[in-house]
């Protein structure tokens, strides 16, 4: 289940990604949360602090205003970047703009509250060629320059070498990678990001090679293998590849298929691929104007749509 | 009772009902939630005068009460929308963008409204000495010199001997003052406990073993040595009570800045509270400091629900549970661990959570006490044992998250 959160002050906010429901909504601090009556209406917030049953009657469009604001949060972790797949990134600037203004406006309930402040990179909002980029300067408090630079790196989403299995190899494959494993932004999300090769000499060697996304850090991150009986553990080096020595007879490593060779990436979750289809499936959704529940396009969105994806 | 209603929607009828013309201060008409927090509520409410206009919940002879208390101020108020835009116009001369405006101006705005009514001629000149007077270091230098002539023992007597706690009465005390919390009283016992740290070792497994529950996490120190040592003149430290005369005078300076005291005064203060049980002097802020650290030794941010303990102690710690539960959504941590290894230092830190948590528990009360500030009610006890853990935990989703996008 894809969750989106808001943690807004003295409470938190929860949704399921694709289900048009209220919020669960989990009081913290019924003192902080002292703008829920805005939400809930005031019998209901009032029966709250005396620790009476009240049936919320939900202010609705305000409900929605702070689901789309928790959907930015979601998406600033969530789009499935993919040269694999082509989804060109999200621009994080104009992004996080748009977060910060949308925050702003909900200070009434965001103020003080750890979703309250949204960092934003003075300088790349400088270079921004976005009606956003100026309104978000002024809520730094700073002079706004008119823009001359353009806006957007050219994000060069060419697929990187991958790997050519040579003369030992015996098998070859890829795998998928769990999303909430790694950190947003640096691996394709695509599900065929992990390839892997097994290379038989004096002894089964597996290697493994990541789809980067441009600019991101990898090393340290940790591979783990499976192939048939034998396990091998290992980390991600600066370019993205791991060499996993297989404690395997060569005999052995010759009767493998591609179905008993797993390899895993990031820390250890459970996460269902159906989950990872259902967020390309909605991202793409949104980009074509099917209406779902977590409201209007973001900016960052939009401009894909107008780069023509 | 069936007109009590939330206070946030009276306070905003209220100021309507005052029609207070300072838009710098509200929108769309009503006042903005830093202006209720950090201007109408310490300063023109002011819950400590008036308590029953602080209830989470007000009637009608509250609303008439706000009313007037703004229809009061209506003048000072409107012109402390004056004065804090020209305060935010200051910042951008200085090409200030740190902290926040609303937070960091709006008290100042007041002050200002009070000492010169409508902003004059002078106005700007007074707005640039304040905003150099908010972002400025204070200055410290001659602090060293007086630290140097202290005599070798600045503090005789330290760890000479002293009665034993009764540890059983002592952690009853502390787990009431977070569980019910309904009295706050004088804790005899809290001052014997933080003197007998002093002589006696093994004081706080001992305070833990007196309590009968599944905490405390392991390695709760309040200091490097047992029994803990005469604070060090100078120098930084890691724990708690460790932290150098130095540190606390600087600290002092810069809570006392607005008053007259000399800094060889501030510095024999400081020798002084640093002599007092858990180097306070306020007997509710040792009772303050002494529940923070039965608290902290529930608290485990990372271990999802722990359902033991004290009312206080199950609110934190569910509250610290849920926000690394959202950092899980957030693709910043997975499933409690670091999900980088450049995070790996920050994530061990929250799993000793106590430690930047007591560190600032001390910290804040040292403040207070110098101020001679003194708790109203076990209310405002537990406001500042909540918002220090919500503190520390805002302090480590940044670095968290500053861990990871010093990687991307």
């Amino acid at each position: 289940m894809i969750t989106l959160a808001l943690q807004a002050r003295g409470a938190t906010l929860e949704w399921p990604l694709r289900d048009d429901t209220l919020p669960r909504l989990t009081v913290h601090d019924p003192a902080e949360a002292d703008w829920l009556h805005l939400l809930i209406g005031e019998a209901a917030h009032v029966g709250l602090l005396r620790g009476e049953d009240h049936a919320p009657a939900w202010n609705r469009p305000l409900a929605a205003r702070l689901r789309h604001l928790a959907f930015g949060h979601w998406l600033r972790a969530w789009w499935p970047t993919s040269v694999l797949d082509g989804v060109p990134p999200l621009d994080r600037t104009l992004l996080d703009a748009e977060l910060a203004l949308l925050t702003d406006d909900l200070d009434e309930i965001m103020a003080f509250s750890p979703d309250g402040e949204i960092p934003l990179d003075e300088e790349a909002l400088r270079t921004l060629r976005h009606p956003l980029a100026a309104r978000a300067l002024e809520l730094l408090g700073v002079a706004v320059p008119a823009p001359t630079v353009p806006t957007r790196e050219d994000y060069a989403l060419v697929a990187g070498d991958r790997l050519t299995p040579g003369a030992t190899a015996v098998l070859s494959g890829t795998s998928p990678h769990a999303w909430a494993a790694v950190p947003a932004g640096r691996i394709d999300a695509s599900e065929h990001a992990v390839a892997w090769v097994l290379e038989v000499t004096d002894h089964p060697e597996l290697s493994v090679a990541v789809q980067l996304l441009p600019g991101a850090q990898v090393a340290g991150i940790a591979v783990r293998a499976t192939a048939g009986p034998a396990q091998a553990a290992g980390v991600l080096d600066a370019a993205g590849t791991a060499q996993l020595s297989l404690p395997l007879e060569p005999a052995a490593a010759w009767s493998l298929t591609v179905a008993d060779v797993d390899v895993r990436i990031g820390v250890d979750v459970a996460e269902d691929g159906e989950e990872r289809a259902s967020v390309r499936t909605l991202v793409a959704q949104r980009r074509t104007g099917t209406p779902d529940p977590n409201g209007p396009l973001y900016q960052a969105e939009r401009e894909l749509i107008i780069e023509d994806w | 009772m069936g007109d009590m209603r939330p206070r946030r929607a009276v306070l905003a009828e209220s100021w309507v009902a005052a029609s207070v013309n300072a838009p710098a201060l509200t929108r769309d008409g009503l006042p903005v939630a830093r202006a209720v927090k950090c201007l109408l509520d310490p300063l023109v409410i002011r819950p400590r005068l008036r308590p029953e206009l602080a209830a989470p919940l007000l009637g009608p002879a509250e609303a008439s009460a706000l009313t007037e208390l703004f229809d009061a101020h209506r003048t000072r108020l409107e012109h402390t929308s004056d004065w804090f835009l020209l305060l935010r116009a200051a910042r951008r001369r200085a090409r200030i963008t740190d902290g926040n405006a609303q937070e960091l101006y709006f008290p100042r705005a007041f002050e200002l409204a009070s000492l010169h009514g409508a902003p004059g001629a002078d106005a700007a000149d007074l707005c640039d000495g304040v905003i150099a007077a908010v972002h400025g270091e204070v200055s410290v230098g001659d602090l060293a010199p007086l630290l140097d002539a202290l005599p070798a023992d600045p503090f005789p007597g330290w760890d000479a001997p002293g009665p034993a706690p009764d540890l059983g009465t002592l952690a009853a005390e502390l787990w009431d003052l977070l569980d019910s919390g309904e009295t706050l009283e004088e804790s005899h016992e809290v001052a014997v406990w933080g003197t007998a740290l002093r002589h006696t070792p093994g004081q706080l497994d001992a305070l833990f073993t007196a309590l009968e529950w599944p905490g405390p996490v392991a390695g709760l120190r309040l200091s490097a040595a047992d029994p803990l040592p005469a604070p060090p003149l100078r120098g930084e430290s890691t724990h708690a009570l460790d932290r150098s005369l130095e540190i606390r005078a600087r600290a002092a300076l810069r809570r006392a800045r607005e008053q007259a005291d000399s800094a060889a005064d501030l510095l024999a203060a400081e020798v002084d509270r640093a002599l007092a049980p858990l180097g306070l002097h306020d007997p509710f802020w040792r009772s303050t400091f002494a529940a923070g650290v039965l608290l902290a030794a529930g608290l485990e941010p990372l271990a999802g629900r722990r359902d033991f303990g004290p009312t206080l102690l199950r609110q934190v710690q569910s509250r610290l549970a849920k926000e690394a539960y959202v950092l899980h959504l957030r693709r910043l941590l997975a499933a409690g661990q670091a999900i980088d290894p450049r995070q790996e230092k920050v994530v061990a830190e929250l799993h000793a959570f106590w430690l930047p948590y007591l560190n600032r528990l001390w910290a804040r009360l040292h403040g207070l006490d110098v101020l001679g500030r003194s708790p109203a009610d076990t209310d405002e006890v537990w406001d500042l044992l909540t918002g220090v853990a919500r503190s520390v935990m805002y302090d480590h989703r940044q670095l968290i998250r500053d861990a990871l996008e010093s990687a991307a």
